[in-house]
């Protein structure tokens, strides 16, 4: 079916804003969210009577969804959503509060992403995470996403004739970028040896493949441009968005995700092509998915992700910057914060403010998001085009 | 081929047992509805009944149509799609058994499916495919290769869903009975390192102590279930080395509920079928399961033969049929209880065996090696429910369609 997807026009994403990340912290997802907000307002000048619309992701609020949050920071909005997507959830909340933007439904939707991790909060999550995961993933001894991932990357691997060196080329690139954020919570140089030598955690996975569960917390606002300038924000536009659920039932084991299906109306709405974005922000659980992503999102003809990866240089001042925070794998994963991190180190990359250095030209960037990995594979997919429109 | 395992005889005093953790626990009703079949020993999973699609994980509605979905019988095999070796889990049950390995099977029925991984399968390996029950009671699906290979039950992930006798020490509840006794042989044959044999009154000789005592691998020991002391005693001495714990005792006596049969034969119904059997799990269990997470010895399991009339009553044999349902009802006490501690319970189910107590019911009944031979099969296969002989089966099966009527129609 044809895509017919209505423009953006006169909505802005403004005000990234990121708490530094924290390996283990005391605190409630509450507290997190709310550090967000404060920071939001020092940065802004918004107080809670302009906030009239929220988007709230979180795995460590429970019991409490944006219901809850909303009472507890004191916010009054007139229009809300819970977006419970994890990886997927930044571009969904993009989605979902742009729309609200545009019908008026709401002014300025702030999108918070927040999650704590005590030192129990991994298996608490995971106890509660989902329904076949109790009963078909846990029982076989995952403990969490590792051994999932370890078979989707062993068949991937398998499938493109990809070896662990190139794995190891994206995270070294990943934490080489890394060290230049300040807060990335790894800093260490990596080279190939220590990736190939790491500790092994479910074959092929080694330690460097996996992410760093941390506490954190990202937002971002979705207004329009008058309100955005009445702030003296810096905008940034969206072009295209794409979103998918479940896309492939099919595949006996995931070796693609959701965006193939839609990907061809993804760059036509935007009128770019691949060769046209500056820098790609995706979705970095385990390499095999920032490939998967790279590969599906039309970088390189299916098939050629292999060639792609060796010829490209995904670091800052490379031909396709690649998650220049450092991504998950090097800043740490907080929790469904992780699904927003993507969309935050973007708008700093187009408002030339990244937590580290700044692309040369970063007009124009790409995000992608990839969730929720309720049984065998990666359920949520998304992704969006966004470019300048005025840095203040 | 599968490396056969050499066995410990001692274990070292000073060194800390492992606790006992088990696998995750958490399940959905569907799932726990797998369970039942898994511990019958069956291959099930889920088919609408409009369009006949065969799903897994289980779901509760049809994932094409939405249509109802029920359990049916379906061909167990698979092949081998990709596979890990986990080395690191948070989970504290497989911390204690890495490297583990599971793979992705696809079922040719259509579905795919994490399972735990035989040592001998290998990605594209064509496998058969079982329901198995792990240490907390629930179901998981094992992967074992097509063709079967010399001592394909040794392999350590396997071992970690069956009770197999083979270097076990066991300890068989009654020996006097020809019941206990043929298990015991049938015990020795396959492979258990000793069995200890129950014997309720020293002083008096019973039929077969010759034979029996011959083995070099059975000992017999005091044990009267009919005293708390007895038990207790005997848990104390020999608690710490039973692996596998078998209650052959049984009190049978015919005689109605209203015009034969005195309500002693009732009370002693009770007191060795029900009493008993509680002694024995009040005494043995704590010990046992505190050593369920033994890594080179673990205690692993507890069965308790019992009459088919638990699930009816019998108007011939009321004291047996009300003593044997309250003695499943403990039983399924106790496998809750002990599903959280890694101990597995067993049931086998009997029908009337052909012995002096049941001369006046009618053929079929069952012998003493049926039912030995199927308990054997049982630990073997991990398998928690048996029904032995073909009253329990046909009896079990009209009581599972519709429990009510079976009562009504009961023999008379």
């Amino acid at each position: 079916m044809k895509h017919y997807q209505k423009s953006y026009e006169g909505v802005s994403l403004c005000s990234p804003i990121t708490i530094p990340y924290k390996r283990y912290s005391p605190e409630s997802a509450h507290w997190w969210a709310g550090a967000a907000l404060k920071e939001l307002r020092l940065q802004t000048n918004l107080t809670s009577n302009d906030i009239d619309g929220v988007i709230f992701s979180s795995f460590s609020s429970n019991p409490d969804t944006v219901v809850g949050i909303v009472q507890h920071l004191g916010l009054s909005p007139t229009w809300m959503d819970n977006i419970p997507t994890g990886g997927a959830s930044g571009v969904m909340a993009i989605r979902r509060a742009a729309r609200a933007v545009q019908s008026g439904d709401a002014n300025i939707v702030v999108c918070i992403a927040a999650d704590t991790n005590h030192i129990d909060s991994f298996q608490k999550t995971l106890d509660t995470f989902s329904r076949f995961s109790q009963d078909a993933t846990y029982p076989y001894g995952q403990g969490g996403p590792n051994a999932t991932f370890a078979i989707i990357t062993e068949y991937f691997m398998r499938k493109f004739n990809l070896t662990r060196e190139e794995f190891g080329k994206i995270a070294i690139a990943q934490r080489h970028n890394a060290r230049t954020n300040p807060i990335a919570l790894m800093q260490k140089p990596l080279n190939m040896s220590q990736y190939l030598d790491a500790k092994p955690i479910a074959n092929p996975l080694h330690l460097f493949d996996c992410v760093m569960p941390c506490a954190g917390a990202e937002a971002f606002v979705v207004t329009s441009p008058e309100i955005a300038e009445k702030f003296s924000l810096s905008t940034v536009k969206i072009l295209s968005t794409i979103e998918r659920h479940n896309a492939f039932p099919e595949d006996h084991i995931q070796y693609r995700g959701g965006w193939v299906k839609d990907i061809d109306n993804l760059w036509a709405t935007s009128n770019h092509s691949p060769s046209d974005i500056n820098f790609a922000q995706v979705y970095d659980d385990y390499p095999a998915i920032v490939a998967m992503q790279l590969q599906d999102l039309g970088f390189c003809e299916n098939g050629e992700i292999k060639q792609f990866i060796n010829n490209t240089d995904f670091t800052i001042l490379g031909n396709l910057p690649l998650n220049t925070n450092g991504g998950q794998l090097s800043a740490g994963q907080a929790g469904a914060a992780g699904g927003y991190q993507n969309v935050t180190e973007a708008l700093r990359q187009c408002m030339k403010q990244p937590l580290g250095q700044q692309i040369p030209n970063s007009t124009t960037g790409l995000i992608s998001g990839f969730g929720m990995v309720n049984y065998d594979r990666g359920v949520c997919t998304g992704a969006a085009i966004i470019k300048i429109d005025k840095i203040r | 081929m599968t490396k056969q395992k050499t066995y410990l005889t001692k274990k070292n005093p000073l060194v800390k047992s492992k606790i006992n953790h088990v696998s995750p626990h958490l399940r959905s009703r569907a799932t726990k509805a797998l369970a039942c079949h898994a511990a019958k020993g069956e291959f099930v999973l889920q088919e609408c009944s409009e369009c006949q699609y065969i799903t897994y994980p289980p779901r509760d509605r049809c994932p094409k149509c939405w249509g109802e979905l029920t359990w049916k019988h379906q061909n167990r095999h698979a092949t081998l799609l990709a596979e890990t070796t986990i080395h690191s889990t948070t989970d504290l049950y497989f911390r204690e058994h890495i490297p583990w390995r599971i793979g992705t099977i696809l079922l040719d029925v259509g579905p795919t499916a994490f399972a735990h991984l035989h040592s001998e399968v290998q990605v594209g390996d064509k496998l058969t495919i079982q329901v198995m029950l792990d240490r907390s009671g629930n179901p998981a699906l094992f992967a074992m290769p097509r063709k079967v290979t010399v001592n394909m039950e040794e392999d350590y992930q396997y071992k970690q869903f069956t009770a197999s006798p083979k270097g076990k020490r066991i300890l068989v509840s009654d020996g006097r009975t020809e019941i206990g006794q043929k298990l015991t042989c049938e015990l020795i044959k396959a492979g258990a390192e000793i069995v200890y044999l129950g014997n309720a009154d020293s002083n008096l000789r019973f039929e077969g102590q010759d034979s029996i005592s011959k083995h070099k691998n059975v000992k017999i020991i005091p044990l009267n279930l009919l005293s708390t002391k007895s038990v207790k005693k005997c848990s104390q001495q020999y608690g710490g080395k039973v692996d596998i714990l078998i209650n052959t005792a049984s009190y049978v006596r015919s005689g109605s509920v209203a015009l034969s049969g005195k309500i002693t034969e009732l009370q002693n119904a009770i007191d060795l079928n029900v009493n008993g059997l509680t002694r024995l799990a009040k005494a043995f269990c704590p010990i046992m399961s505190a050593r369920s997470g033994d890594k080179e010895r673990p205690a692993i399991a507890f069965l308790d033969i019992l009459s088919i009339f638990s699930l009816t009553g019998h108007p011939g044999y009321a004291g047996l049929a009300a003593s044997s349902a309250a003695r499943l009802s403990i039983i399924n006490s106790l496998r809750s209880e002990m599903s959280l501690s890694g101990l597995r319970v067993f049931s086998a189910l009997i029908g009337p065996i052909e012995d002096e107590w049941h001369q006046d019911i009618s053929p079929p009944k069952v012998t003493s090696d049926q039912i030995a031979k199927s308990i054997i099969t049982s630990l073997k296969n991990g398998q928690e429910l048996t029904l032995v002989g073909n009253v329990a089966k046909d009896i079990f099966e009209k009581w599972s369609a519709n429990p009510l009527l079976t009562m009504r129609e009961t023999i008379k």
